[in-house]
């Protein structure tokens, strides 16, 4: 529990939080990256967005709120996914995005401790058991 | 797990308030919605919190009836001096209890380190500390239920 770990530091202060704050854009941009990379044929990427992050960690600590990024996505169908975070100091991850797909809606969550390489996990939002790693398959799985 | 189906439902119609207030484009109601889902997860976790803390409960007091009525003193050494009918537990601490059950020195990922996380949790959530974003209550649900089965 990586947001509890920062919680119960007696090192936690404004830069700390910062490079957490840094650290997470840092790993959406690489997942939204993948993402795209991992597009089947017919799906492309309708809009890039950024979302304002200032959770209440970051307020305690006067951090400046900041833009992450999501992504909309289409298929030759019309069909729509979108790639949304969800925010970073969640008891349970380190991070959370959610993942609104045709099939159904999914949350990817990073299992890693902070600051280590992400562990990207993705599950049905209403069958959280079903966990499973998020990588190209389980992405295109989603997006079938 | 009935818990668990209720707060989805409910998280779902919260989820739906969020998508919707964020398509005004209004910031105020956003953050309004997002708070609401906060605090929704955070009383299903305490309603988690409460059963997973009484099942501990009467397993530690199970544990050391089972301990105490050994048929060997140096066995029953040590277990003798609790009472598992007296409603206070001879004062044991919560962590005290979860000791008995589980083992301390194991490490990170055991059921001890686990069971201590969600104990900071849950009282920085009593104390007002828990500046999180929200609690993924199906998450930490399931694992509170999992921790249970392996007890």
């Amino acid at each position: 529990m990586s947001a509890l770990d920062d919680l119960v530091s007696d090192k936690l202060d404004k830069a700390l939080v910062q490079r957490r704050v840094d650290d997470w854009a840092n790993r959406l941009a690489d997942l939204l990256s993948d993402a795209v990379e991992w597009l089947p044929p017919g799906w492309s990427v309708s809009r890039r967005e950024k979302i304002s992050m200032h959770e209440e960690l970051m307020q305690r600590h006067k951090v400046s709120s900041t833009l992450v990024p999501s992504l909309t996505l289409t298929d030759e169908a019309g069909r729509e996914a979108g790639l949304t975070p969800r925010g970073l100091w969640i008891i349970g991850a380190n991070g959370r995005v959610d993942f609104h797909a045709p099939n159904g809606d999914y949350v990817i969550v990073d299992r890693a401790e902070n600051f280590e390489p992400p562990n990207w996990e993705i599950a049905p939002r209403d069958r959280r058991e079903r966990r499973a790693s998020f990588d190209r398959t389980t992405f295109r799985d989603a997006l079938a | 797990m009935q818990i668990m189906a209720t707060h989805q439902a409910v998280e779902n119609l919260l989820d739906a308030e969020v998508q919707a207030a964020a398509a005004t484009g209004n910031s105020q109601s956003l953050a309004n919605a997002k708070e609401r889902q906060r605090l929704n997860g955070f009383a299903y976790f305490v309603l988690c919190w409460g059963q997973f803390e009484a099942d501990i409960d009467d397993k530690c007091r199970n544990e050391i009836r089972k301990r105490r009525s050994h048929p060997h003193w140096p066995q029953r050494r040590g277990w003798d001096i609790y009472n598992p009918d007296e409603k206070r537990l001879s004062g044991l601490s919560f962590l005290d209890r979860v000791a008995l059950l589980t083992d301390k020195s194991a490490g990170n990922g055991s059921a001890w380190a686990d069971i201590f996380k969600l104990y900071q949790t849950r009282n920085l959530l009593a104390h007002g500390k828990l500046a999180v974003t929200e609690i993924d209550v199906q998450d930490v649900g399931r694992q509170m239920y999992q921790l249970q089965s392996e007890l």
